[in-house]
């Protein structure tokens, strides 16, 4: 159960911190890195491009790609890029250019500013060497994107059968292949696009065929986290088919949403379980807790946006995260409370089938008839009620439809972003009333077992109240985490 | 580009003058050397004295011009870091100065001009004899649009000896106050003092991008045209000096060749106001997709801006009125622009916005403003034309629309025949 709820909160805070972040260097760059290896019989050159929101926005113009991953046109783009990128990676020995055969290739496209995609290229080059042996000194230009700001960086290694003499680039990087942007007053970003390295063979050294290595293990960037769905809205102007698709990946990514902890699911299931609930409720409750769920999105965005005009976006998501975490966790705390106040009245009830405890909507009941009392005038469950737990359940809005809306508003499409968020809300309720449903078929089945039915039921609903808790105090932390002393 | 080159002349004056002047003051060794050397010798300087105030203030230096010649904003946060730790160590005294002075250049960059004044103003305090604050603050209170005041720092400025050159940023004021043939003859004293300093490199390539801007607006293509053709000779790949070639070629109607030269100015920095030009290129040759393509990325950038607080507002602003897109956030825009400066060029942008959503009225009295100095500028005289027009004021937009077309029959690649076709209506309708 820890791992889960430390996965929880892991999970939950990849969404918050995917809020907003600008390319580390800039929108408009394009950073290169070159990792040299020399071994007896080779030259391979772990070659990474990581172009910032704009240059993307370009390419994606351009080519047609479409910054997704599984989509159609990115491996046809990635071979041609790579190939296309070769013929302005010169390595020379002598007067002497030696041709660069592509291995392997890859491409990701981490969320940058707003969740705007941004692109990165990996590439393993390789070229053969000159039979022989004694020193020889390589020479690396690049000579891709000339004059264009970014981080460009070159390293060199020996590999099997050859060591370095002189090299005019670092054995280390800085950057781990481009995934992190270290830079203080006295470490601008490195501007290398040339080296000379100078290295010997062993006589004799019989180096065997290296196997195809790898691409490069390409991260995001260590600043920006991914978000699918802000990734949905970012994208550029969509056509009919792709609003259609965007719709129904909205709707999925929503029923997934359902999944993940802190969305008054837990409320809802708790309370159908505790509360003797009908698949009636469990479909009321289910659209209620979505229905304020998306208003209280709509609220906050609203909030937000009238904030943001006054306010850095940088300052204000670390206070947005503050306090949705510390209502998460207040609401979590007093369901916790009342729960674990209401185990010694349930004790009392433990072995006696009284009928006020009808009105106790959150202690566990034991019934073992499992046939429920429809009597409306003596209704276990009043809509009132209901509704008023489904609003308290679904009002904190959570970061990642925030999200999406704030993108959508800060790319003035703000229709899109109020549809998609629609349909994220049916594909939540869907499943949050699913939910509902099988915990009062759950429900009926556990009070078979009397014995443990109620021990189950008790603990349940207590967990559940920590995990929000917890989950809560974690997006808190993660709010004031960066103005902790060090 | 004709759009920002104009507007943002002035910024880009104090940003010229102060990395020239510390540059020629303290790096006098590092003539030879690029950009990037510059940075890593200040950079291993600061690494051997963390407490070197001076060394720290030599380094910002260096970051200001890296981030000029990259067109990357970026390196102007490091800039700042290190003035700022130059600033924290010595508190007085020359050394004092100049770090505030530095950090008075960083926030002119990022358009904070009230704070870039009350820095200068600081560093004034601790050196009164430095002339780089009397520059800083000059070029700050011409961009808050306070010409008087500026004109008294600049003449303060001529007064006090040393390396800084003020022909240029007196150029750029003469030209304001409706004098364009003594701001020319400034501008080439202001090349010559920067050639003979140092003949290559970026401070003297972007003098003279600057003698062309200005003899464009005279509609001297050809002397514009080898005024950009010299800069690229002092610093090859520099993007304005493309863009500028860019936009001399398609004033000849060269439109293929402009079209080429915009590509090649957005692959080294895509400005937005780069791809707007190239979108105006395109529609004038009729390749609609094509032009589509950049009016779309002008937007992007514009929201990555957004998102980003930096500060094409003016730039956007003008982009969506040109271009009779979202008018009411152009409006918006424009009037956010004038809460951080109310120069000509913002009253201008203003009218222009206020015109477009239909409010001739209120556009007449902010061109009022924008024309207070009497500026000859095509773009400003076209945009009085245009809502002297729509008022019914027809005496008085014949006469503002002849005249922009008199100082440059091509001042804008779409602009200058939509004058063109409004004059002769308005010669007809007589």
């Amino acid at each position: 159960m820890k791992a889960r709820v430390v996965v929880a909160i892991m999970a939950m805070l990849a969404l918050t911190t995917a809020a907003a972040h600008a390319h580390p260097l800039g929108n408009f760059s394009i950073s290169h890195y070159a990792g040299l290896e020399i071994n007896a019989a080779e030259v391979t050159v772990r070659y990474v491009i990581d172009m910032a929101e704009i240059p993307t926005f370009q390419e994606l113009q351009d080519t047609g790609l479409v910054a997704d991953v599984g989509h159609a046109s990115v491996k046809p783009w990635s071979a041609g890029k790579a190939r296309a990128l070769a013929e302005r990676l010169r390595l020379e020995i002598g007067d002497r250019r030696l041709p660069l055969e592509v291995v392997s290739h890859e491409t990701i496209f981490p969320p940058g500013a707003g969740g705007l995609p941004t692109l990165k290229l990996g590439v393993v080059y390789r070229a053969a060497l000159p039979a022989g042996d004694g020193p020889l000194e390589v020479r690396y230009r690049d000579e891709n994107f000339p004059e264009r700001a970014g981080w460009k960086e070159i390293v060199a290694r020996a590999g099997a059968g050859a060591s370095l003499v002189a090299s005019t680039a670092p054995a280390t990087d800085r950057s781990r292949e481009l995934s992190d942007y270290p830079t203080d007053l006295i470490n601008s970003p490195p501007q290398d696009l040339e080296a000379r390295v100078t290295f010997s063979r062993a006589p004799g050294a019989v180096v065997a065929t290296t196997p195809s290595p790898a691409p490069p293990a390409l991260r995001p960037n260590a600043q920006v986290a991914p978000n699918a769905f802000a990734d949905l809205v970012a994208r550029s102007q969509p056509g009919v088919g792709l609003v259609a698709l965007a719709l129904l990946t909205a709707a999925v990514l929503g029923a997934f949403h359902a999944l993940e902890p802190g969305h008054g699911k837990t409320v809802v299931a708790a309370y159908l379980v505790g509360s003797r609930g009908t698949a009636r409720h469990a479909l009321v409750l289910g659209l209620v807790v979505t229905a304020s769920h998306t208003a209280g999105v709509y609220l906050l965005g609203g909030i937000t946006f009238y904030a943001s005009q006054h306010v850095v976006p940088e300052r204000l998501y670390p206070w947005l995260s503050l306090v949705s975490g510390l209502m998460i966790a207040g609401v979590g705390l007093a369901l916790f409370l009342r729960r674990f106040g209401g185990r010694g009245a349930e004790h009392g009830h433990d072995h006696h089938h009284g009928h006020h405890h009808h009105h106790d909507h959150h202690g566990p009941h034991d019934h073992g008839d499992g046939v429920h009392d429809h009597d409306h005038g003596h209704q276990p469950v009043s809509l009132r009620a209901l509704v008023a737990l489904g609003v308290s359940g679904g009002i904190i809005p959570c970061p990642a439809a925030l999200v999406v809306l704030l993108t959508a508003l800060s790319m003035h499409r703000v229709g899109f972003g109020l549809v998609l968020i629609v349909a994220f809300s049916i594909g939540l309720a869907a499943v949050l009333v699913a939910i509902g449903i099988l915990m009062v078929y759950a429900g009926r089945l556990m009070t078979r077992f009397r014995d443990d039915g109620p021990w189950i039921r008790r603990w349940l609903p207590l967990t559940s109240s920590a995990v929000m808790t917890l989950l809560g105090l974690g997006i808190a932390v993660q709010a004031v985490a960066p103005w902790m002393p060090r | 580009m004709s759009k920002h080159a104009r507007v943002g002349g002035p910024a880009r004056v104090i940003l010229a003058g102060a990395a020239l002047a510390l540059l020629t003051a303290t790096v006098v060794s590092a003539q030879e050397r690029t950009t990037d050397q510059i940075v890593r010798f200040h950079q291993s300087r600061v690494a051997a004295d963390r407490d070197d105030p001076l060394a720290h203030n030599r380094l910002a230096a260096a970051y200001i011009r890296k981030a000029r010649e990259s067109g990357d904003l970026t390196y102007y946060t490091l800039a700042e870091q290190a003035a700022q730790r130059g600033a924290d160590l010595v508190s007085r005294g020359p050394a004092a100065a100049t770090a505030n002075t530095l950090l008075a250049t960083v926030h002119v960059a990022r358009h904070e001009f009230r704070q870039a004044l009350s820095r200068a103003r600081t560093a004034l305090d601790l050196n009164p004899a430095d002339a780089a604050p009397q520059a800083v603050a000059g070029d700050a209170l011409v961009e808050l649009g306070d010409y008087d005041e500026a004109a008294r720092t600049y003449a303060r400025l001529a007064s006090l000896t040393g390396p800084r050159n003020p022909a240029g940023r007196l150029a750029w004021l003469r030209f304001l106050q409706g004098d364009p043939a003594s701001a020319v003859a400034g501008m080439r004293q202001a090349v010559a003092t920067a050639t003979a300093a140092n003949p290559i490199g970026e401070p003297t390539a972007w003098t003279r991008v600057q003698l062309g801007e200005l003899l464009f607006h005279t509609g001297d293509l050809a002397g514009a045209e080898a005024a950009y053709r010299d800069a690229l000779a002092a610093l090859p790949g520099y993007h304005a000096a493309i863009a500028g070639t860019a936009r001399v070629a398609a004033a000849r109607g060269r439109l293929r060749e402009a079209a080429d030269h915009y590509h090649k100015a957005l692959d080294v920095v895509p400005l937005p106001e780069y791809a707007a030009a190239l979108g105006d290129v395109y529609t004038r040759i009729g390749r609609e997709p094509e032009a589509r393509k950049q009016y779309a990325l002008v937007e992007y950038i514009g929201r990555l801006s957004a998102l980003n607080k930096t500060v094409y507002n003016r730039e956007l602003a003008l982009f969506l009125a040109d271009h009779d897109l979202r008018l009411p956030e152009a409006l918006e825009l424009a009037r956010k622009e004038l809460e951080a400066r109310r120069d000509i060029y913002t009253y201008d942008v203003l009218a222009w916005a206020l015109y477009k959503n239909g409010q001739a009225r209120e556009a007449q009295a902010a061109m009022t403003e924008a024309q207070r100095l009497g500026t000859q500028d095509a773009r400003l005289l076209f945009h009085a034309g245009m809502i002297h027009r729509a008022l019914g004021e027809h005496e008085a937009a014949r006469a503002a629309l002849a005249r922009a077309l008199s100082l440059n029959p091509h001042f804008h690649v779409l602009h200058a025949s939509v004058a063109a076709g409004v004059l002769a209506e308005l010669k007809a309708g007589r």
